[in-house]
Parts: C-alpha cells; structure tokens; sequence
C-alpha cells in the first residue's frame, strides 16, 4: 500500500482547487446504500469513476463525514445510479438543493428494492450498477471505495445524461 | 425494471377513483343505479380506470354502515385482499389500502402491504387511519385512543422497520413491545409503499407532514384550499419532507351543466338515504376531525352527494376549469366518486381527460 506523499499542498488553500474543478465535467451519479439501523441512504455524487472491466469494478469517493461513508464497509451492497436529465430533480434532492432530509428525500425518484440482495436501486436511471464494496481506503477527509459489480440494470428510457460542470447541471448526449 | 409508481409521474394534476370497494362509493342515496360494490363491479372500474391511465385506486375502511333504508357502507371489501385481487389483473395503476392503526398489527399489516406491492410489481400505497367511528371499534372490543397519532407514530416506525433489515429486531414502544421482529419480504418500494392520511386536526397532520407522502384534505369553496395547503407545506417543511396534498371531489359530469343539475339533485337530495345521511352527519360531527366544521352545518346535500367532500358537477368544461382552479391553489390531485363508477367513468375518460390535457393539467 502506498503512503500520501508530504508535498506541501498549494500555498492559495482549497479554494483555487475548488476554482479549477469547475472546469472537470462529471456525469451525475446517486448512490444508494442502506445505513447500517436499516435506514435507506442516498447522495448524488459525481467523483464515480470506471477502475477495471474485469473484475467490473468501479471507484467511488465519499466524504468520511457523509453517513453513506459509514454504510460503505467491507462487504456492504450498494448501488450506483447514472442519471438522466429526466431526473435533475433526484439530482438535487439527494445533493441537499431541496428542501427535503432524510428519507424524505426518497418522495424523489422511483427507488426499488433489488430482491435478493435488497439493494435499493434508482428505476429510471441510464442504468444502474449493483455492487458490493471490495475495498476502502482513507485519503484525508475521504473514502475511497472500490465496487465490484454484481449487476447491471438498463433503463428502458432514451433519456440524455445529466452532468455537472461549472457549477450547474447540463444535458449531454 | 418495474415501472415507476404512477403517483412519481409526471401529470400536473392526478387522479384516483375513491370509495368503490363499498356499497354507494361515497353516495349516499336510494337511486336504482347506485353502486353495489360487487367483485366483478370493481373488477370493471379499476379497468376503465386503468386504461385511461388515472394514477391510483383508493379504497375506504368501513366495519359497519350507516343504517337507513339501504344499510350504505355496510357492504365492504377489506382493503389488503381488495387490492391484492385488483393488483393481479391490473398493469399501471397504483393501489392503496386503508388500515386501521388499531385495528390491525403493524407486523401483519407490514407484510401484507409487501405482499400487495410484489403482486403489484411496486404499485402499492397505504392510507393509514387511525378511525373516529366508535361504534367500529366497539365491534373489535376497544375504544378511540387519546393518542391515536402517537400509536400510529410507533405503527409506521415498526412497518419501516420490518423492511429496512432483515436482521430481527426488538421494539419497546408505548403501545408496543415487540420481541424479535423479522418480516420478509421487504416492500419492492423504498424505503416503503406510498403513504398517505387524510387527517384534518393538528395532530393528525403533524403525523402526515412526518410519516405520509400525501394528505388528502376536504374543503368548503376551493378559494379555502389555499389555507390547508399553506398549513400542511409549513408542517411538512419543519420535518424536512415534501408531503403531497389531494383532495376528495364527487363528480356528476353531463354534456349539459342542466342535466348534471337535475341529476346530482335527483340522487342526493330527492331520493337520498335520508335515513343514513341523518345517521352519518351526526356520527361524523360527534367524533371525527376529518371535515371542514362548515361541510356540517351547510351542505347536506354534499353528504348525500359524497360525504361533505367537494362536488364537480356540470359539463366537462365546467369540471375542468373547476379542478383548474384547485390545481391553482396548489393541490396535487384529486380522487374522485361517482354514483355509479361503471356507468360514469367512460364518459368521464372520453371527454374530461382530453381537456385536462388541453388546459396543462395532464400530460399522458
């Protein structure tokens, strides 16, 4: 395992950092867990990456202080939903832009439970990856996750991709 | 995938059909054509229902009638075997359940529900109520609670529960104690079926604006419907939730404004169950908090048309600048009675739905 190297970071702080990944367009993702009480979890997140095709497996950063990152042990199911622009909606109620908390926010978007693994997964997305978390590993104020993929769920929708990029959300494709 | 649940789409102004698992629907009256509410009745309704694309089925919980000349109500089909029968022969529409809170068992009441939203295939919904009517509960041995909506608190927190793991679970409430507690399988729908109340009172929609996904509330005039909406979205904001409001209308909807006149005059004041509704008025005015007090006083003709809920009555354009003007105020949605379901739904699809549509109130 590689140790963080003792590089000073940059001397202006975060917000020139902040600044510059404006630029870094993401796809919009909704992650879906259940909180180890049994309490459905989900946060929109767009620092989902593609790490392997084989094993299927993808990358996915939490902030360790988010209860999803709590959920996200060893072994935990969850899923990755790729959102439409249909669904700017789940967007941001998931991303804390509406007026809604908790499992509140599941009046947004059509959830459904996976029927053997129990996994709740956003119906309506692009398409929807189940996975099951294979490895965690901390870098400062984050989780890094590593998702292998137990299955993929396709939407029957023609919709485009919602993504993020200068700090709003757009339609591509 | 399943389809998504009808009430997540994407009309601006949805609609149900109410009441039709009892006998007069919502009516109360002694026309030859009222509703019987036979199987093969509500087999017909959720059909036409169905095809013509109305979001959602609602049925009423009722253990005992009104009395009168035609016992109205006392014919009833209960709600979670009513919806599962509904659920196998139908494809799109969402259907609820109405349950008594003290009545039923949150751990039975947790896996019928999963058991309907699985033959549904995620269309499920549960009215929750918590009962007003104290000759029903005399019927099961016990009395209206003081803290009905604390019990129905705790009956919820149990049902999310039962879904939210499988692994068992104690629970040591003040109106349960439960050892243990496994329930599978989990609703399709997370973290639960659709909820919805129509509480009227303070409580009732303090518990809807924490627990419920839509509330369902009567008015006098639609100007008043502004008022209700602005009390629950303030409630529900405060619990950080997006509740829903609907409200119950009975339709009589004709070419001419003159025959709807004619005819909702004919069934709910002419040969009305009087009877019935003298019986209904007064129980509902003693014990419930479900009504407007004016629906009371004002409007027996409402009783008799629909239990004090709004009436639509007129030409399809008339109806449709009508539910305009509520969708105005800020309602979601509406379900709706007739006299007869089967002889009135057709029309009522044909020609009300294409000038919903026209006028943006539906999309599909």
């Amino acid at each position: 395992m590689s140790r963080p190297v003792s590089t000073p970071p940059l001397h202006s702080g975060s917000a020139r950092f902040k600044l510059g990944m404006r630029a870094l367009t993401g796809a919009v993702t909704v992650i879906g867990a259940y909180g180890r009480d049994g309490t459905p979890l989900a946060m929109t997140a767009t620092a989902v990456t593609s790490l392997s095709a084989d094993p299927p497996a993808l990358l996915v950063c939490v902030n360790r202080s988010a209860s999803m990152a709590q959920a996200l042990g060893v072994s935990a199911r969850f899923s990755v939903n790729i959102l439409g622009e249909d669904q700017l909606e789940v967007a941001k109620a998931f991303g804390g832009q509406l007026d809604v908390r908790g499992t509140g926010r599941f009046i947004h978007g059509n959830w459904r439970r996976i029927d053997d693994t129990e996994v709740p997964v956003l119906s309506g997305s692009r398409v929807s990856f189940e996975c099951a978390v294979s490895h965690v590993h901390d870098w400062a104020t984050h989780h890094i996750v590593i998702g292998t993929v137990l299955e993929v769920h396709f939407a029957r929708s023609s919709s485009r991709s919602l993504v993020y990029a200068d700090g709003a959300y757009h339609a591509v494709g | 995938m399943p389809q998504p649940h009808p009430l997540k789409g994407p009309n601006r102004f949805k609609l149900g059909i109410f009441s039709s698992n009892a006998d007069g629907g919502l009516a109360i009256t002694d026309v030859p054509e009222r509703w019987r509410a036979r199987w093969d009745d509500n087999l017909t309704a959720v059909g036409i229902a169905d095809r013509a694309g109305l979001e959602f089925f609602l049925p009423i919980a009722r253990w005992r009638g009104f009395g009168g000349k035609n016992h109205v109500r006392e014919w009833s089909f209960e709600t979670f075997t009513w919806a599962a029968g509904l659920a196998a022969v139908t494809k799109r529409i969402g259907l609820f359940m109405t349950v008594h809170v003290p009545i039923v068992h949150p751990v039975y009441a947790a896996k019928a529900l999963a058991t309907v939203d699985h033959i549904s295939g995620g269309r499920a919904g549960l009215n929750i109520v918590c009962g007003w009517n104290p000759q029903e509960f005399a019927m099961f041995g016990t009395k209206l609670g003081d803290d009905a909506y604390g019990q129905a608190a705790e009956w919820v927190e149990i049902i999310e529960r039962c879904y939210g793991s499988s692994q068992p679970f104690d629970f040591a409430g003040k109106y349960y104690d439960l050892k243990g507690v496994v329930s599978r399988p989990a609703s399709i729908q997370v973290p639960r079926p659709l909820t919805m109340n129509a509480a009227f009172g303070g409580p009732g929609r303090d518990f809807a604006a924490k627990h419920c996904d839509f509330l369902f509330s009567t008015f006098s005039n639609i100007e008043d419907g502004r008022g209700h909406v602005a009390d629950i979205r303030a409630r529900s904001r405060l619990q950080g939730r997006d509740v829903g409001i609907y409200t119950v209308c009975h339709v009589v909807a004709r070419e001419t404004q003159r025959e709807a006149d004619d005819y909702y005059e004919r069934y709910a004041v002419t040969l009305a169950d009087h009877g019935a509704v003298d019986n209904h008025m007064a129980q509902k005015k003693e014990f419930a908090a479900s009504h407007d007090k004016n629906a009371f006083d004002l409007y027996r003709k409402r009783f008799a048309g629909g239990a004090g809920t709004y009436p639509l009555v007129g030409t399809p354009e008339k109806i449709v600048d009508d539910m305009l003007r509520i969708s105005n105020e800020g309602y979601a949605g509406s379900a709706l009675t007739f006299v007869n379901y089967n002889y009135e739904l057709p029309f009522f699809c044909d020609r009300v739905l294409p000038l919903m549509k026209q006028a943006g109130l539906r999309v599909v």
